[in-house]
């Protein structure tokens, strides 16, 4: 089994290209932010009285020419890290239909699974920023439970959302991730080396 | 009342380190050879598989300097907590069936072994094992001494034991340490790490419920006064601000997936199917144990602010001055136990890794053969490298701190590529992995060493996942695709 194949099907691969155009978008985004004048007190200046915290001070000084960019920046690692779990789970369960995959129903359904989740997850950071920029001009404002309405979206949303990609795992861990025929096929590839191992001098490289 | 509640601490501490040593012994017993030592002979079950992830994960630095973080810049930290649950779904996705099979196919002992077989390249094995070994010395020494650091404050208030060196803390914490990872290996390693993460889980409910408590209003109360104080600091980018909090989700959430003491385990569990229960196993242990984060950072924060509480001198004792002044001292031995617990936990795992690349990755991928008595190599190995971080740790000053900061940015710019990418794409070439870890490398040592912060505080660990991740895809697209043996591509279409 230490033979080597060319590897002739991976020539044209449209998550690749997909992931390198957001990663494009990174960058972009990333440059304007670096190339943006930081305020005096961007990244927190030392506490008035208390000398070992910081404050951040007047946040619409700050952020007022970043909450933008810094939204963009966030949806798109968001629409990275949701297109990394899509890929993972086709990639998972065999790799996507080479002739027409938007045809192919069992990936088109499990792909708007993360599609929905991603833009779910999108709509809590977009909540995020969005409660957050409101709440300056009322700065003592509104509470949901015990944190502020923003905090709270980041606490209650951006932390457990991903509960629901967890749930998809979970739940359908034996269809998209290790379908029973696959295990099989996985048994007979091990059985199929371990004979060969038995058969063949081994490889002194080891692995 | 002082020297009972030091007691009390010292008894449940000394009580967790026998605890440790006893486990070393038991696991002796079950590690009968190299395999056994670095990969727990693939027998680990669900629930000590998923409670080793989040425990590795959850370093003493979240204990200490997570609550030291929140004190002094408010909320911005918390970005490094609310990243674990993408992160570790993203982990799992990408390599929790994947590292697995290819475990089982190949039996691979580390993951530069893995990086072998997926692979075939000697340099790109070579180079992986050596951004480990890099990485692990800076965390390694930063472990030793935040463990020696614990153990003094706690003997320091024991007054028939007196103030002890920092040279002799070292030592005694280490001694405890190297003694069940060079006797039981990585199954020690594990099956302490359930332990500690029950105990960090334990300690974290009862330090949230102890700073609810300390603080009129409860959650809601400490909120109030920051937010009074200071808005910002209660608002969701703290006083970070928000590209730079939006930077530390990036290089957490992504960088998770390429540090190889938690990914590793990933290959060491009895069954492929046991990846579906261990990532919520791995992230509910996590969510819990960041409780403790939360809940200290905030309640000093609003106690200071109050004036309830002294001014801290430093914001890292924020932990050790709250369990001392608030926690009842039953509940101050527990979370100083799983302070230890904490640090020990990731130590462990970086100096199982550690003796792997030297013993096992290095000379394979040099020589293109392993040692031989590999076990007995490894086990004086793991002796060598303790030993040459804590001298380090000792002797080394700010450079500690420098290879500490730039463990976890190193292993993500340098494993995530070549690992959570590459193991599931098949265009992905050895010279784009090359390529990835060097330039990492290069650009977190650069900005380490020559202090280099960017604006807005973007965290350099983010900029260089961003370029390694953008090279490994560019020149991987452009460089020619190399062959992969037929198992490994037949494992990648499972």
């Amino acid at each position: 089994m230490t033979n080597i194949t060319d590897n002739d099907d991976a020539e044209s691969d449209p998550w690749a290209t997909g992931f390198l155009v957001v990663l494009g978008a990174m960058w972009l985004l990333v440059l304007i932010a670096l190339s943006t004048p930081e305020a005096a007190n961007g990244h927190g200046i030392q506490h008035a009285t208390i000398h070992t915290m910081d404050q951040g001070g007047d946040g619409s000084q700050r952020h007022k020419s970043l909450i933008v960019t810094g939204w963009l920046l966030g949806s798109a690692m968001i629409f990275l890290f949701t297109g990394l779990l899509a890929w993972g789970s086709v990639c998972q369960a065999g790799g996507m239909p080479a002739a027409n995959p938007v045809q192919s129903s069992p990936f088109f359904g499990r792909l708007m699974w993360f599609v929905a989740g991603g833009v779910l997850f999108e709509v809590v950071f977009g909540m995020l920023c969005y409660s957050y920029w409101t709440s300056l001009s009322a700065p003592r404002g509104d509470f949901s439970g015990p944190f502020p309405v923003a905090v709270s979206w980041m606490l209650f949303g951006v932390w457990l959302f991903p509960a629901f990609f967890i749930v998809l795992y979970v739940v359908n861990f034996h269809r998209w991730v290790l379908p029973p025929e696959n295990a099989g096929r996985f048994a007979n590839l091990v059985a199929e080396c371990s004979a060969d191992d038995s058969s063949e001098a081994v490889d002194p490289q080891g692995i | 009342m002082e020297n009972y509640r030091s007691l009390i601490v010292l008894i449940c501490v000394a009580a967790y380190m026998a605890m440790c040593i006893g486990v070393g012994i038991w696991a002796m017993r079950r590690t009968k050879n190299s395999h056994d030592f670095f990969m727990a002979g693939r027998h680990l079950g669900v629930i000590v598989a998923g409670v080793a992830v989040f425990s590795s994960t959850m370093s003493g630095w979240g204990f200490v300097g997570g609550p030291g973080l929140v004190y002094k810049m408010g909320t911005s930290s918390f970005w490094m907590i609310v990243c674990t649950s993408m992160a570790m779904t993203i982990t799992f996705y990408l390599l929790g069936k994947r590292l697995r099979l290819l475990a089982e196919l190949r039996d691979p002992v580390s993951l530069p072994d893995a990086v072998y077989a997926r692979y075939g390249c000697r340099s790109t094995s070579l180079l992986t094992a050596v951004a480990i070994l890099l990485g692990v010395m800076g965390y390694l020494a930063t472990q030793i001494l935040a463990m020696a650091t614990v153990l003094q404050s706690i003997l320091a208030n024991v007054t028939w034991v007196g103030p002890l060196s920092l040279g002799l803390c070292v030592a005694i914490s280490s001694a405890v340490l190297v003694f069940y990872c060079v006797t039981g290996g990585i199954i020690a390693s594990v099956y302490t790490d359930l332990v500690q993460g029950i105990i960090m889980v334990i300690a974290a409910i009862l330090i949230l419920a102890t700073a609810v408590f300390a603080v009129d209003g409860g959650l809601a109360g400490m909120s109030r006064t920051i937010l009074i104080d200071d808005p910002e600091a209660m608002s969701p980018w703290g006083t970070l601000g928000m590209i730079g909090c939006l930077s530390w989700y990036l290089i957490f959430v992504l960088g998770a997936c390429g540090q190889p003491h938690v990914i590793t385990k990933l290959m060491m569990t009895r069954r492929v199917e046991d990846a579906r229960h261990m990532l919520p196993v791995s992230v509910v242990g996590y969510g819990i144990s960041a409780l403790l984060w939360i809940g200290i950072g905030l309640a000093m924060r609003a106690l200071v602010l109050q004036g309830i509480h002294p001014e801290l001198v430093n914001a890292d004792d924020a932990a050790s001055e709250f369990l001392q002044t608030y926690a009842h001292p039953l509940l101050s031995g527990v979370v100083f136990a799983g302070l230890l617990a904490a640090i020990m936990s990731t130590a462990d795992s970086f100096l199982n890794i550690g003796a792997a690349a030297v013993v096992h990755d290095i000379p394979r991928a040099v020589r293109g053969h392993s040692l031989r008595n590999e076990l007995l190599w490894a086990r004086t190995a793991t002796v060598v490298i303790a030993a040459v971080a804590a001298v380090f740790a000792l002797s080394s000053g700010d450079l500690v701190a420098l290879l500490g900061a730039f463990g976890w940015s190193t292993f993500a710019a340098a494993i995530v590529p070549t690992v959570a990418i590459g193991f599931n794409w098949k265009r992905a070439t050895p010279l784009a992995c090359n390529i990835a870890i060097v330039s990492g490398l290069l650009i977190n040592f650069g900005l380490k060493l020559f202090d280099i912060h960017l604006p807005h505080e973007f965290h350099g660990g983010a900029l260089s996942l961003m370029v390694s991740l953008t090279l490994f895809f560019v020149v991987s697209m452009l460089s020619a695709p190399k062959p992969i043996a037929p198992d490994i591509e037949s494992v990648m279409d499972l």
